[in-house]
This record gives structure tokens, C-alpha cells and sequence, in this order.
């Protein structure tokens, strides 16, 4: 029994790596394609007064992923969002352990209903044939509201059954690439 | 049924649930209990993406980022240890001008003490100043500029509360220059008897300038840029992160594009994302509140108690030192202003203003306990007891908040800059 759930800890922290490589690959090559596009619609508007057709609106949905694909990376490990956390500082070590993990079931049930609001929002927008800049649909740039937020449920789900490492107040940082 | 789980709320959050899930929570329990559906609370968050200004942090966090990673910490000590290094308290002085400056691009996150703090350290007490003084310098300059642009809260002030960012960005050069210069002198005075003075040389001075060549013109390109017309604070951000990562790659060499920028970025990019949901989860709270006239009923009961103009900033103030005690800044921020910004309206607070006075205000709580994040950060920085760092920060803290009166009581401080380059108020 105790074996068991070691491996299945094991191959969920492989499975967690692995996306999570993929979530910062994503990030930082959309980053540089925002910034690459953004800066060619300034040089375009105040050289050629032209632009990018939509880059504007385009960028802005660029801006929700970078947002969410971060905030997804920001669920793991010792866990870095932001909270208000002032009792758990001053709890003996493992009282403070088990209250982290309350907090986590808390932190995955309201992701899930988030996942959940998310998908009927974008049901209701695919519904309305919403689109972006009149062309692109709109639903797709949504689609990582759910997902984000489905990710992030399942990191804290799996905060709460594995635990997770103390909190480092200055290296507020997880390991290195 | 409501008080039982509001209680239970407030036990998460206290107890270290993230605090967008606790807004979302209270929002998505309210659309509930109005029967109404939780669509409607991503239909909020979602207006995210209406927001021009927004994106401006993305790019200012990275090029803050990226900065800090590089070799900017020393060539700007450098800079202004050769300017500033012949005064009295010479090196204090240096300490607040790179640590303001630091602290408009890297948001306030605590990436300046860790960038900054040991070196500046150092250099303290091997020049003689006494510890207590250098640890609480150092602990407090962490969140000065935060007033200065391009600061994170500064813009984020300007989305939440719908003020336009360019008045946003002059008014704070009067209030941020004033804490600086009164916490300059306190320094000088401090420091004038037990430290050494270094005579100011100008070849030193010179290659100073030359070394930092290529960030000093950061301001001006970013500033310039926007009050000249040719792009906006969201396109100054794309504008100088580019800038900067060109600059720092391929002119100092300071970073390898392929081993270092990706992780920096990533790293940049998950605050920005801890930021942005907690936006999103009170853009959807905050229109539940609206529905329900909370902020009109706040309004009232502000009335009924007072209708004074002084009276109502006295409360604000004191108000906003309890948020800053409990909340980091980007939470209070976009949890507080929308619920503020009508009522000071009708005390006739100038938004503007107001922005000003929330950032002065919660500026502090870096600084004060129980969850002044500095405070933490210097801690396990420079190994020291918790206790004893809020003891060498005390003194600042005192007059931080004269500084605070002052700008709070003295709307011109924040808005005579406005109305000598034609802005609005």
C-alpha cells in the first residue's frame, strides 16, 4: 500500500514536470512573439502609419494566456500565489502542515468550479458565434480559462494528498532549468 | 448559514488558501445565491482582455526582471556612488535614489532587496554606518518608487480605477521625490559625524556615466515616448522590455539568450500571472458589490458619521495602514479601489489624487507587520530575527508616515505637475 502510492506520487511529479516544462515553453516563446509583434505595430504606425491587422485585440488575448499559463506554473511546488497567510507563520510545524493542506482542498474545489463557470461561458460565447476583430472565433482564445484553471485544481488536489515543501521567503524561486 | 461561512472564508484565507480562490469564492457564492449563473463571474474576469493598459505589465515586469539579473544592480550603484558619494551620508543617499529607481521596474516584488539589498549592505557597514541604521535603510528603500513610473501598482491603479496612466505617472514624481529627499536628510544627519566622505572625482564620475550609458536613457525613452505621442504606456512597455533585452544580451553580455533569458522570463511571467488572476477574480466580486450597492451603502455609513473632506482622509489613511498590514499591494489594490473610488469621489478626492495617497499608504505595509513582505525578504536576506529588522525599521516608518500626511493633506504635492503640463485636474 505504502509502495503503491509512492509511485503513483512519483509519476504524478513526472507527469508535472513535463507539463510544466511545456506550460514555460509556451510562455516564453508567446512573450517573445508579443513582443517581437508589438513593437513592429509601433515602428509600423509612427514610420508607415500602418499596422498589424487586429494586433491590438490580438495581444490583448495573448495577455490572458501569458496570465494564466503563469498563474498555472505559480500553483506548484511549495506553492507562490499570493495569500493573506498570517496564521500558518506562527503555527508549530505540523499543525501548519495540515492547515496548508486544508487550504489546498479549498484552493482545488473552487478551481474546479471555476473550470466549470469558465466552460459555460465559453459554451454561451461558441452559442453566440462571438468572434474576435470579426474573424477569429472567440471561444478558441478562451479555451485556456478552463484549462488554466482545471490545472490549477489539480496541482492544489495534489498539494493536499502529497504535501508540500516549506516556503522560502527570499529564493522566491523554484529550481533552476 | 452566511456568518458560518464567512467565518469558514476567512479561516482559509488566514490560513494560506491563495486569495484569488477566497474572491472567487465569495463572488461565485453571491452569483449563487442571486440565482445567478457563474457565467457570469468569467464574463467579468474576462473583461481583462478590455484593457489596453494592461499590457504594459507584462513587459515592464520583464524588463524589471531582466535588469535585475544583470549587471544594472552595480553599474547603477556605481553611477551614483560617484555622483552622490561626496555628501554627507553619501552612501545612504546612494542606497535610496538606485533603490527607488530599481523598484519603478521590477514592481515592487521584493526583487530589489534581493538585487540590491547585499550589496548596498555591504557597502554600508564597510564605510562605517552603524548596523541597525544600514539594515533598516536597506529594508525600507526595498519598496520605495513605487510612486515613480513605470511602478506595477501604479499602472494597475490606473486599470482598476479607470484614471488615465499618463496623469497617473506625473502625479507620482512630486510624492515620490519627497519621500526620498526626506528620508535623504534623515540620513544625512544620522550618518554625518561617524562616516567617511569620498571627494567627488570627476574621471570617476565619467566612467561611471559611460559604464551605465545604455540603461540611463531608459526613463527618457519610456517618458518621452509616451507625453511625445508616439505610443502608449502599454506600447512603452514593449518598447523598453525590447530595449532592455537587447541592451543586456548583446551589447553588456550580461545574459546568454538561450541559457538565461527563458528562465528569467518564466520567472517574470509567473507574477504577472498571480497578479492577474487576483484582477480577474475582483473584477468579478467587485461587479457582484456594485450590484448589490455595497459601495453606495459604504457611502452612507461614511456619511453618517462624517462629511468632512479632512475627516474622511484621516479614516482613508487609517483604513488603508490596516489593509497594508494584512494585504500585499497588488491584492489591496484591485480588492479596495473600486469600493473607494465612488466614495472619495463624492468627498471630492480627486481620483488622481487618490491613486497617489493608496500607494503612499500601502507602501508602509512593506514594512510593518505581520505580513510586511520586506520585512520577510530582509529577514532571510541578511539572516537576522525578525523582531530586530522591525526595530531598525521603526524610525523609517515614523517618518514615512509624516511623508504619508503630507502628501495625503497637500493635494498639490501630486497634482501641480499636472496642471503645469496641461493635464486634466
Amino acid at each position: 500500500m505504502m509502495r503503491e502510492s509512492e509511485t503513483l506520487t512519483e509519476r504524478w511529479e513526472r507527469l508535472d514536470d513535463a507539463l510544466a516544462r511545456w506550460e514555460g515553453i509556451a510562455l516564453v516563446a508567446l512573450l517573445l512573439i508579443m513582443l517581437l509583434a508589438g513593437f513592429l505595430q509601433v515602428a509600423l504606425r509612427n514610420i508607415f502609419h500602418t499596422g498589424i491587422f487586429a494586433a491590438d485585440l490580438l495581444l490583448r488575448q495573448g495577455l490572458l494566456w501569458l496570465a494564466f499559463l503563469g498563474a498555472s506554473l505559480a500553483a506548484r511546488g511549495a506553492g507562490r500565489h499570493i495569500e493573506i497567510d498570517l496564521l500558518s507563520r506562527s503555527l508549530p510545524p505540523p499543525l501548519a502542515g495540515w492547515s496548508r493542506r486544508a487550504a489546498d482542498v479549498f484552493a482545488a474545489l473552487i478551481c474546479a468550479l471555476l473550470a466549470r463557470a469558465s466552460i459555460l461561458f465559453i459554451a454561451e460565447e461558441w452559442e453566440a458565434g462571438s468572434q474576435i476583430a470579426g474573424v477569429f472565433p472567440a471561444w478558441a482564445f478562451q479555451l485556456i480559462l478552463p484549462a488554466g484553471f482545471g490545472v490549477m485544481g489539480v496541482r492544489f488536489l495534489a498539494g493536499a494528498l502529497i504535501g508540500r515543501p516549506p516556503k522560502d521567503p527570499q529564493a522566491d524561486k523554484e529550481e533552476p532549468r | 448559514m452566511t456568518a458560518l461561512g464567512g467565518i469558514g472564508l476567512g479561516a482559509l484565507a488566514l490560513l494560506g488558501a491563495p486569495l484569488f480562490t477566497v474572491i472567487s469564492a465569495i463572488a461565485l457564492w453571491g452569483f449563487w445565491a442571486e440565482d445567478i449563473s457563474a457565467a457570469a463571474f468569467i464574463i467579468e474576469l474576462y473583461r481583462m482582455t478590455d484593457a489596453p493598459t494592461l499590457l504594459a505589465i507584462p513587459f515592464f515586469t520583464f524588463a524589471g526582471y531582466l535588469m535585475a539579473e544583470a549587471g544594472t544592480p552595480r553599474r547603477l550603484t556605481n553611477l551614483a556612488r560617484a555622483g552622490l558619494g561626496w555628501m554627507p551620508g553619501g552612501l545612504a543617499v546612494v542606497t535610496l535614489t538606485t533603490c527607488a529607481f530599481f523598484t519603478a521596474f521590477s514592481g515592487a516584488s521584493g526583487a530589489t532587496i534581493v538585487a540590491l539589498g547585499g550589496l548596498l549592505y555591504a557597502a554600508l557597514i564597510r564605510d562605517g554606518y552603524p548596523e541597525r541604521f544600514s539594515l533598516g535603510l536597506v529594508t525600507t528603500s526595498g519598496g520605495l518608487g513605487i510612486l515613480f513610473p513605470p511602478s506595477l501598482p501604479l499602472i494597475l491603479y490606473g486599470v482598476v480605477a479607470g484614471v488615465n496612466i499618463d496623469h497617473l505617472f506625473l502625479a507620482g514624481i512630486g510624492p515620490g521625490l519627497l519621500l526620498i529627499l526626506i528620508l535623504a536628510a534623515y540620513s544625512m544627519r544620522t550618518a554625518q559625524t561617524s562616516t567617511p566622505r569620498t571627494p567627488f572625482s570627476y574621471p570617476e564620475f565619467a566612467a561611471a556615466v559611460r559604464e551605465a550609458a545604455w540603461e540611463l536613457p531608459l526613463p527618457v525613452l519610456i517618458l518621452g515616448g509616451i507625453y511625445g505621442g508616439f505610443y502608449t504606456a502599454a506600447e512603452a512597455a514593449i518598447v523598453a522590455a525590447l530595449y532592455v533585452l537587447i541592451v543586456e544580451v548583446w551589447v553588456y553580455h550580461d545574459l546568454d539568450l538561450w541559457d538565461e533569458v527563458p528562465g528569467i522570463a518564466r520567472e517574470a511571467m509567473i507574477l504577472v500571472g498571480m497578479i492577474l488572476v487576483i484582477l480577474g477574480a475582483a473584477l468579478g466580486l467587485t461587479n457582484f458589490l456594485v450590484d448589490q450597492e455595497i459601495p453606495q451603502r459604504i457611502l452612507e455609513a461614511v456619511r453618517s458619521f462624517s462629511t468632512s473632506r479632512i475627516a474622511f482622509l484621516i479614516g482613508l489613511n487609517l483604513f488603508l495602514l490596516a489593509v497594508g498590514c494584512m494585504m500585499d499591494i497588488f491584492s489591496a489594490i484591485v480588492v479596495v479601489v473600486p469600493l473607494i473610488v465612488p466614495i472619495a469621489k463624492e468627498f471630492g478626492v480627486d481620483p488622481v489624487h487618490l491613486g497617489i495617497i493608496f500607494l503612499a499608504n500601502l507602501e508602509i505595509g512593506y514594512i510593518t507587520p505581520p505580513v510586511g513582505l520586506n520585512l520577510f525578504i530582509a529577514s532571510s536576506r541578511f539572516d537576522k530575527p525578525l523582531a530586530e529588522i522591525w526595530r531598525t525599521t521603526l524610525p523609517f516608518l515614523l517618518l514615512r508616515l509624516a511623508a504619508l500626511a503630507l502628501i495625503t493633506y497637500v493635494s498639490a504635492i501630486s497634482l501641480a505637475p499636472l496642471r503645469w503640463f496641461g493635464g486634466a485636474p
